[in-house]
């Protein structure tokens, strides 16, 4: 008998630890144990049949673990060695909140969800059980403090009464803090006993003294609900985790003042569970409900004293540089040795970094009052102009004790200058002059690097709006980005003509950076663009032929964006300010890399590399002193493993063709509004997300390949999008919207519930049809040509929502099936309502003669099949009238129905053929047939996958497997060499092999 | 339930307004009845974790609009740990489920009698972790089911919303042992797409050689230890794990076909309607202060 069998499961993780060099994370009903060095999975055991894992107790080589009312001790070797440890798992009455080793590692105590602790033996037996008499609170949360062999304290976070804190020995309360709202969701005592801290649904934190049994202090700043507290640094520290998927670190005052002094957003929408902290190397690690497993440098990527500089001008005055009493800042620039910067009297100040001094290079009174500076870091250059057009060129010594290049320009062909770009492309420096007189070009200077010698002066008629922003060389063309969204390309080599401009090309306005990616073997160069608004795209274009497409469009979460580049992993990184924020943001694996409070508008700053991989500085200007911030590269690996989505996953789509290099790419459509492009490894399961799409702005419902080129996605608010995905570059996949489907009112507020598409055949045309929560059925015509769609059919079923829709075609005929949240299936005959000819169940050329109708044709036949809604349907065409449906509804019911088209082809006629109605404990979600379609697979809420023989036309029960994945909501399925590989998603995400 | 533009969209929403309803969960009691009859002819019933008292409104005006005979000797207890605002022909009781105490009360307002009717639409609030979440509720439910045990007369009829989540076949199976027939019912009211349900328990029998008890030192666990309900029982030694007995209930959608879809969108809410008035002042959550404070600006990422 066939087998299911998972090959990788991603999903919430509740708890993690560090062990060692270790960490040690709860992963579903798994334990992963991570080697956070190097990065590497070191092994997966499993430990509990069907709970997960919501906490664990080291003690020497004795493992505490516990989950729902699930627990186990284990020789921690076993973790390591095991892929299945579930023999030593035991069942409690009660749910185990907590767990820890006495004091002599003799016993265990286990603290349930009605304030009670198991004292046991080693082996289970249960020795004591320990009460306060007439306390009867439910715990959401506790903690157990094992002072020494007598004394253990309960730290109990109750549901509706505040904090108890009582004796195990005594069964006696000794405090009971009642000054929180609601249900206390952490509690934790501080290490050497002197507080306790709690949390609770107020999204507050408290800190007691447990001596004196007061409320010292409360820490407000998270905006949602804490999950986890740890005291650390000998407890002059605290860390919380949240929904709000930040962790802060708090420090303890003297006086036992909480003040938060970091905030790190690391995990998705929405959660973070749990948190360790390695005290020694400062770093923590955090767990949450996107299943990502997360370590971050607590000393925000090792900021000590060299790394974190500010000097005000009364500071660099101390170094024997004279300043005038009103002499500031107007410009740097970062090179190997250090920074540079031009004053407001014309004054050219370096600091080196070695030396720590402040120096005085030079003064040059052109530059006094306005300037602007600019510089090449490979060249050791520096360039300061003004609006007269003049110009300051200084080339360094590497150490930057000597001035190699000093030159001076005065650029006659501008009257005035509002804009200087520089750049260095091929041992040639660039150097553009804006004029404010839109008349005027560009000009251009261009010349050789080493000695400055050699130049060109360049000019470039200006198009029409068009402000240079940034610019970026590519062999003999140059790229402008302008405001407006717009890029203008000039060839080099023929300057006279006409730059070729893209205007529009993203959402936003101005344009702040053009980054050259990759060149295909089609002599496509790729780009990456971002606008400051916050919107980014790539872009091919074809130098020769002189042709260009936005192969992905995408915005970031919030604020601005300054640039975008790939590092030298790959992944997509990106830079901007949120409000008074800089940030620096990982893209592709979605968390934030490093951030800065930078003060607000109008601020004076540059991110720049620094000479090293993935070493860069960010430099600003707050309240007249220069500030220097250097952010390394990470010490520990970032991420052990990234997670997928924070919030339930709504739909999956596979590409049923790997990529052309071989990869298997998949989407995965979430209630948290975004889509994700995956790449699937179908060997061992392991899934890597490539781009986050925040396009939809509501919860998603659908998404769907309809063939290998185009995806169709579907959420509230009427959004029903066409996506064309790329496979021609090496760098990744790439996808975008080509088409939007066109909503019904001004204020869509109608979900689009399901879709489905019948291709024409010889083009890239297809009929699609739409289904509404108003009961509104929609068919549309897509013309690749003209890239819209064209309404031609819009009607109603009745009131209800409609939740599944299929095009069947039986040889020449098209029929339209619905289901309602009636529980029925619908059918019309949509042949004559659609301009096409169908032959072999293909809609094949255009119908001569076709008289458009907007209503539906009377219904062929509505057969009642489910109780409730029909959640998920599959059909399968049996003969060349004849069809069956597989349905699974809201009734945890799941049949198949068969529909018969007469000879005349005027009838259709229904019935239910086979009929399950306990199919499951739960709503059924998914059906979905594999196996060329003799098997059909159904998933539902109980979290159970059932695995149906359908080869007789009847249903057979053949087998059920337990998944991981709470809420479990979809299933698609792809064909492999060896069998079929099925991903399941809902909360988390599995994938696994049918053999 | 405030004064917003969910009229539009939300067809329940509306008419609970429209007919002074606290919440529009009352249509989900009223379907059910619709479905199961089970208010015909009941004299004293108990709602539990009544707040705000859609339940309680619906109780009153079948018990004693409806059926206008024998109304001095019929009986409405509403039971919740929040204050409740007074509901026509209904005791309100502000107290805790599961105490010996509450048990007592109600006894003495039905003077001996046993209740034919419990029921509860108590739902805690949910974290995200779905295993904690179903469990938490399940816990609610046999507090509400004990205290059931109590104070139900034999036949009697008890009804609590669920979440049809991993382990609500371990819930039903334990109820089968305990009523002669168990209904998993959805009514119209409640969207499909939520994991809300109902369960219907008719015809209360409890074991002959179990007489329940409630103790103030006993948890809902240790409460049915004595009754063989098929729940794990511990003596001396936490067992290994092993398969949990477990069955699906009938599933029963009801409301009708012909009443409104709450999944659908209706257009025929005129769109320049003004929003009504809610039938009941908002209540105060528990992070109040935190919202406060994030009004003021105070709750942002400068440190």
């Amino acid at each position: 008998m066939s087998q299911l069998r998972q090959l990788s499961h991603t999903g919430p993780s509740v708890c993690v630890k560090f062990h060692g060099k270790y960490v040690l994370a709860g992963y579903g009903v798994f334990v992963h144990v991570y080697n956070y060095e190097s990065g590497e999975l070191v092994s997966i055991s499993r430990v509990f049949h069907r709970n997960k894992v919501h906490g664990l107790a080291i003690r020497e080589k004795s493992v505490l673990l516990y989950g729902g009312r699930s627990v186990s001790l284990l020789d921690i070797d076993y973790l390591w060695g095991n892929a299945d440890n579930t023999r030593f798992e035991k069942l409690c009455h009660e749910w185990v909140v907590s767990g820890e080793h006495s004091m002599d590692g003799s016993s265990v105590f286990l603290l349930t969800s009605y304030n009670k602790v198991l004292c046991c033996d080693l082996s289970f037996r249960v020795l004591q059980t320990k009460a306060v008499y007439g306390e009867r609170s439910i715990l959401y949360s506790g903690t157990i403090t094992v002072l020494n062999q007598d004394k253990v304290l309960v730290n109990a976070g109750t549901v509706m009464d505040g904090v108890l804190v009582w004796d195990l020995k005594t069964e006696k309360t000794i405090h009971h803090f009642t000054d929180h709202e609601g249900s206390i969701f952490y509690v934790a005592a501080s290490i050497k006993g002197r507080y306790a801290a709690s949390c609770s649904d107020d999204r507050s934190i408290k800190l007691w003294d447990l001596h004196s049994g007061h409320l010292v202090s409360t820490g407000w700043g998270h905006t949602a609900r804490i999950w986890n507290l740890k005291f650390y640094d000998n407890d002059s520290k605290l860390i919380s985790v949240s929904e709000d998927c930040t962790c802060r670190v708090w420090e303890i005052s003297e006086r036992g003042t909480l003040i938060q002094k970091s905030i790190h957003e690391l995990h998705q929408t929405k959660s973070i569970w749990g948190v360790d902290v390695n005290d020694e190397k400062m770093i923590a690690v955090t767990s949450g409900n996107d299943g990502r497993i997360k370590i971050t440098d607590l000393n925000a990527r090792t900021k000590s004293d060299s790394d974190s500089r500010i000097f005000s001008l009364d500071d660099i005055s101390k170094h024997g540089v004279k300043l005038r009493p009103n002499e500031i800042i107007k410009g740097f620039y970062w090179l190997r040795f250090g920074l540079l910067a031009m004053t407001s009297e014309g004054q050219v100040l370096k600091f080196d970094q070695k030396a720590e001094m402040w120096t005085s290079v030079m003064t040059d009174s052109r530059f006094t009052s306005y300037s602007a500076t600019s510089g090449v870091q490979e060249f050791d250059m520096v360039i300061f102009s003004n609006s007269r057009c003049e110009l300051l060129i200084l080339k360094f010594s590497e150490d930057g004790n000597e001035i190699l290049e000093n030159k001076q320009l005065q650029i006659n062909e501008l009257t005035k200058s509002t804009n200087c770009l520089v750049r260095g492309y091929n041992s040639k420096l660039f150097l553009v002059m804006e004029s404010p007189n839109p008349k005027d070009p560009f000009f251009c200077l261009r010349m050789d690097a080493s000695n400055l010698q050699h130049e060109e002066r360049l000019y470039f008629k200006k198009p029409k709006n068009f402000t240079a922003s940034s610019f970026a060389f590519y062999e003999n063309f140059a790229i402008f980005g302008s405001r407006f969204s717009t890029l203008a390309i000039f060839d080099l080599e023929n300057c006279e003509r006409e730059a070729t401009v893209l205007r529009k090309i993203l959402p936003g306005d101005t344009i702040t950076s053009i980054d050259f990616v990759e060149k295909n073997s089609e002599s496509d160069c790729l780009f990456s663009v971002s606008d400051r608004d916050g919107f980014y795209c790539f872009i091919s274009i074809n130098f020769l032929k002189r042709s260009h497409k936005v192969l992905l469009q995408n915005r970031i979460p919030k604020g601005f964006l300054e640039g975008a580049h790939y590092n030298a992993q790959g992944d997509f990184i990106t830079y901007g300010f949120k409000s008074n924020l800089f940030y620096v943001f990982n893209e592709t694996k979605q968390y934030e890399v490093f951030s800065e409070l930078c003060g607000g508008a109008h601020r004076q700053w540059r991110y720049l590399p620094n000479f090293g991989l993935d070493e860069f500085i960010f430099i600003y200007i707050k309240a007249s002193s220069i500030n220097f911030r250097k952010i390394h590269k990470a010490a520990y690996p970032e991420i052990l493993r990234n997670g997928l989505h924070g919030r339930e996953i709504r739909d999956l789509c596979v590409r049923t063709e790997p990529l052309h290099l071989g990869k298997t790419v998949f989407c995965s459509a979430s209630e948290d509004t975004t889509i994700k492009l995956n790449v699937l490894n179908v060997k061992d399961g392991e899934t890597k997300t490539v781009w986050t799409f925040r396009k939809h702005t509501s919860g998603l419902q659908r998404c769907k390949f309809i063939n290998n080129k185009f995806m169709i996605s579907s959420a509230a608010r009427e959004e029903l999008y066409l996506w064309e995905l790329t496979d021609t570059f090496m760098s990744n996949p790439y996808m975008t919207i080509i088409c939007a489907l066109p909503s019904s009112s001004e204020i869509p507020d109608l979900r689009i519930m399901d879709f489905a598409c019948k291709a024409i055949e010889g083009t890239e045309d297809f009929i699609l049809t739409t289904v509404y929560s108003d009961s509104a059925i929609k068919v549309w015509l897509y013309s690749s040509d003209e890239n819209t769609f064209k309404l031609l059919i819009s009607d109603k079923y009745q009131t209800c929502c409609l939740l599944n829709v299929a095009l069947v075609t039986l040889d020449t005929e098209l029929i339209l099936v619905v289901s309602p949240t009636d529980g029925h299936l619908v059918c019309w005959n949509l042949t004559k309502y659609i301009p096409y000819v169908i032959q072999n169940n293909k809609l094949v050329k255009v119908l001569e003669g076709f008289q458009p109708q907007i209503h539906l044709p009377d219904i062929s036949e509505r057969i009642a099949v489910h109780s409730a809604g029909i959640k998920s349907f599959e059909f399968k065409i049996i003969a060349e009238n004849r069809f069956f449906v597989y349905t699974g509804g809201d009734d945890n019911a799941v049949a198949i129905s068969e529909f018969v088209l007469d000879k005349s082809h005027k009838t259709i006629q229904g019935c239910v053929r086979s009929f399950i109605s306990a199919g499951a404990a739960s709503t059924i979600t998914s059906v979905k047939l594999i196996r060329r379609d003799m098997t059909l697979l159904t998933a539902s809420v109980d979290q159970v996958v059932r695995y149906y023989d359908v080869s007789a036309g009847d249903l057979v029960l053949k087998n059920k497997f337990y998944t991981t994945n709470a809420d479990t909501g979809c299933i698609d399925t792809l064909s492999s060499a060896t069998g079929s590989i099925a991903l399941i998603g809902g909360v988390g995400f599995s994938v696994w092999t049918l053999e | 339930m405030g004064k917003s533009s969910k009229d539009k969209r939300d067809l329940y929403y509306r008419k609970a307004k429209e007919e002074g309803y606290r919440a529009r969960s009352a249509f989900k009691l009223l379907q059910l009845d619709e479905q199961f009859h089970f208010l015909d002819n009941v004299t004293r019933v108990v709602d539990l974790c009544a707040a705000p008292g859609s339940w309680s409104q619906v109780l009153s005006r079948r018990l004693f609009d409806d059926d206008t005979e024998n109304n001095s000797s019929k009986r409405i207890v509403a039971v919740d740990l929040q204050p409740m605002f007074p509901i026509d022909n209904v005791t309100t009781i502000q107290a805790d489920i599961t105490h010996p105490k509450t048990l007592n009360k109600i006894m003495d307002l039905f003077e001996g009698e046993k209740a034919d009717f419990v029921c509860s639409d108590g739902a805690p609030d949910v974290t995200g972790l779905h295993d904690l979440d179903e469990y938490v509720q399940q816990q609610l439910i046999l507090s509400a089911l004990q205290l059931t045990t109590c104070l139900l007369r034999e036949g009697g009829v008890f009804v609590a919303k669920i979440f049809r989540g991993r382990d609500i076949d371990m819930l039903y199976s334990q109820l089968s042992f305990l009523f002669e027939r168990v209904v998993c019912a959805k009514p119209r009211s409640s969207r499909g797409t939520s994991l809300e349900s109902f369960i219907v328990c008719l015809g209360y029998r409890p074991p002959s050689d179990w007489k329940p008890r409630l103790d103030v030192n006993m948890s809902v666990e240790d409460f049915f230890q004595g009754c063989d309900i098929g729940r794990l029982t511990i003596d001396d030694e936490i067992p290994n794990y092993r398969e949990e007995p477990r069955s699906i209930a009938e599933f029963i959608s009801c409301g009708g076909l012909d009443s409104f879809d709450s999944d659908a969108t209706y257009h025929d809410v005129p769109e320049n309607t003004t929003a009504l008035d809610p039938v009941q002042p908002p209540t105060n959550p528990p992070y109040k202060r935190a919202l406060e404070l994030k009004r003021q600006g105070k709750l942002t990422r400068a440190v």
